[in-house]
């Protein structure tokens, strides 16, 4: 037999591996992808969250520093305004002597004067020369006659050069004074860089109606409009995510921004987004690394194991193989003992009447009646049963004989004759017909001759059975050359009690049988599969509940112009 | 006092030739039959005490002829079942239908004849009715 028949196609196990690989990656890949963006998806939200409220209570914090510059800077001169009358203010050198205090340790101001009530200056100290200036008509001394104090927009005024004045008055000897300093806005600006994070930030104050206050870090200037919508920034403090189309470039920029008290303008924060959430990005790509190694380190695992596994299952079809090899051989056996039975009673008969002949002589003799006896036709009658006993003999003995053709060509008409011939005697007694309808000129197959007959005697034994079941019938056997003459079909067809559907699955596996206890080995059928097998054909059944049943053996045909067949080892055989 | 009548039904018509033969030598009243049917009919037309049974026959198998027999009534014959067909199972089914003994081919005429004469007293005793149906 072919132990190594399984593994000729290592495909199969290189399939099997791959399926096994598969499925278990699966297994382990999908819950980790699900892991992973659940990691994601709550890491990024929660990131997210906690970096925007970190970034907003920063903005609040940098609005409060810059609110309390121009609180001191409201408080410097409201100080300067109550020790000091408008007398001694009027006194440039006094004036002077004060802005040099003022601006001791840092350079808070850039000037400071008294405007009277008319909008001109009184004293002045300072760069400029602003003496002769009438400010009656400005923005910032209209609105000094409605309020005490006032904090401007930047605005180019007589000087032409951005700035803010911060103003404070004061009533003497009834009349309005006011003390006006200009803030360095250069300090402002240095302040605010220092709020900017990243390569791509930009910090920049912005008055209520979106003019750059402070020189943002792009191609804008001071006092330009910005292109962000004031009305976006509608909270006290807050942080949004801003699409910005530039250049057909999306790049989605994160502000945060946090409203001013005085003057009412609003401190903003502008960074590129990945760049703001590039830790973020960071730490999730780090999540990613991980579970890709992960998914590794199981790819490798899962391999290993399968490979394993695979090597374990080829390991034990081998040893199933092996065991198959056995079993076949145990049927072999079992078909000898029954054809031995077959052949005693077959044996029994003619030795039973030379037994009664000889006892019919010596009967005769023993009553001294020798005349009644033909003693001639007694022996004539041995020497015919002598006769019949060689014949039978003498088939068994071509039977037997044929063991040793093994891997030659065999011709399966014959040996259906003598197969048929076994039973002959048998299947008449039950009134049972074996027909034969053998087609002439059959390609001979290479295969074991005894196996053939194995096989044979096997479906002819069952087709007796099954006949036997409902006393008397046909049993029809045919070959004939399949479409080419590349296989050739053997039916045995029987009119018994056929197969009951549910038993039809069952009746190729080993051990099964509908027969009494003690009757069937319930191999027979198994092993003519396997045997079929080996030899590259099959068996098939069809079959009709209590009409009878038909098997049919398909048999390969060698290769014509391979004038041999093939030896034993080159089919693998035992 | 009177020898057994026995009818030998068998397909082996020469074995049955021959051991009826030899029985009617040894003075007792021997038929044949070659089938069942033949058989069962030889049983209507005439009385016999022992029936000696092939198993295997065309047709109408032997056992098929030992139900309709039906040993167990007290004017049916006695069968021995004489079988070439080597098997415990054969005979345990024969015997479980009423047959009073077992017998492989080739038999020894001194064996037959032992059986037969056994199965002819319980015969005789079945038909007395002071005895039991238990095979000897």
């Amino acid at each position: 037999m072919d132990s190594d028949r399984p593994f000729q196609s290592g495909g199969r196990y290189a399939r099997l591996f791959l399926r096994f690989f598969l499925i278990s990656m699966a297994c382990a890949c999908i819950p980790l992808s699900f892991i992973g963006l659940q990691i994601h998806d709550s890491y990024f939200n929660y990131s997210s969250e906690k970096m925007k409220v970190t970034l907003q209570k920063r903005m609040e914090a940098n609005r409060d520093i810059i609110d309390d510059y121009f609180k001191e800077r409201l408080n410097d001169l409201n100080v300067i305004m109550d020790l000091h009358s408008i007398d001694y203010l009027k006194n440039v050198s006094n004036l002077r002597k004060i802005f040099l205090i003022s601006n001791q340790s840092v350079q808070n101001y850039e000037d400071l004067g008294i405007i009277n009530d008319k909008g001109f200056h009184e004293s002045y100290v300072g760069p400029y020369d602003l003496m002769a200036n009438d400010y009656s008509q400005t923005f910032w001394f209209r609105e000094l006659t409605k309020n005490e104090s006032f904090i401007s927009d930047l605005f180019l005024g007589y000087r032409n050069i951005p700035h803010i004045i911060i103003a404070v008055t004061r009533i003497e000897n009834g009349k309005k004074w006011i003390l006006r300093a200009t803030v360095n806005a250069d300090l402002l600006n240095s302040k605010l860089k220092r709020l900017i994070i990243g390569e791509a930030g930009n910090a920049f104050l912005l008055n209520s109606l979106g003019y750059y206050q402070s020189a943002p870090e792009t191609e804008d200037t001071m006092m330009d409009k910005s292109p962000y919508d004031t009305a976006l920034f509608d909270s006290d403090s807050g942080v949004l995510i801003i699409d910005d189309k530039k250049g057909g470039v999306n790049s989605s920029k994160i502000a945060a921004y946090a409203r001013l008290t005085n003057p009412a303008w609003i401190l903003v924060m502008v960074q590129d987004y990945e760049e703001f959430f590039s830790d973020r990005t960071y730490a999730d790509r780090a999540t990613w690394t991980f579970l890709s190694v992960s998914a590794l380190s199981i790819l490798v695992f899962v391999a290993a194991s399968m490979a394993y596994i695979v090597a374990e299952i080829k390991k034990r079809d081998q040893k199933l193989s092996k065991l198959n090899v056995q079993l076949v051989q145990t049927g072999k056996m079992a078909a000898i003992g029954q054809l031995a039975a077959g052949v005693a009673h077959e044996i029994n008969n003619p030795i039973a009447v030379i037994q009664s002949q000889i006892d019919l002589v010596r009967q005769v003799r023993l009553l001294g009646q020798s005349g009644a006896i033909d003693l001639d036709g007694a022996l004539e009658q041995i020497e015919s049963q002598v006769e019949r006993c060689s014949r039978i003999t003498a088939k068994l003995l071509g039977f037997s004989r044929r063991d040793a053709s093994d891997g030659r060509l065999v011709d399966l008409n014959d040996n259906i004759r003598e197969v048929a011939g076994l039973f002959e005697r048998w299947v008449a007694t039950g009134g049972i017909d074996i027909e034969l309808e053998l087609a002439e000129d059959l390609p001979k197959v290479a295969a074991d001759s005894f196996e053939v007959d194995q096989v044979l005697i096997n479906l002819v034994g069952n087709a007796v059975d099954a006949c036997d079941e409902k006393e008397g019938g046909v049993i029809h056997i045919r070959t004939r050359t399949g479409p080419g003459a590349r296989y050739i079909y053997v039916t045995v067809k029987d009119s018994g009690s056929g197969i009951s559907p549910e038993h039809l699955k069952s009746i190729f596996d080993p051990f099964f049988t509908t027969k009494p206890v003690g009757k069937g080995t319930g191999l027979g059928l198994s092993i003519s599969c396997s045997i079929m097998k080996n030899l590259g054909g099959e068996i098939t059944v069809h079959s009709e509940w209590k009409k009878g049943a038909e098997f049919t053996l398909v048999f390969p045909v060698p290769e014509t112009g391979s004038s041999r067949a093939p030896t034993a080892n080159e089919r693998g055989a035992v | 006092m009177r020898t057994p009548r026995v009818l030998f039904i068998d397909d082996e018509i020469p074995l049955i030739k021959n051991l009826s033969n030899i029985l009617q030598l040894m003075g007792y009243k021997a038929d044949i039959a070659t089938n069942g049917e033949e058989g069962l009919r030889a049983l209507e037309a005439d009385e016999y005490d022992v029936v000696v049974l092939d198993l295997r026959m065309p047709r109408l198998s032997g056992i098929d002829v030992l139900k309709r027999i039906d040993p167990s009534r007290i004017a049916s014959p006695e069968v021995i079942i004489m079988t070439g067909f080597a098997s415990v199972e054969s005979g345990i089914e024969g015997l479980s239908h009423g047959a009073f003994d077992y017998m492989t081919k080739p038999v020894k005429i001194k064996d037959l004849v032992e059986r037969i004469t056994a199965a002819w007293e319980r015969k005789k005793r079945k038909e007395s009715g002071h005895s039991s149906t238990q095979p000897e």
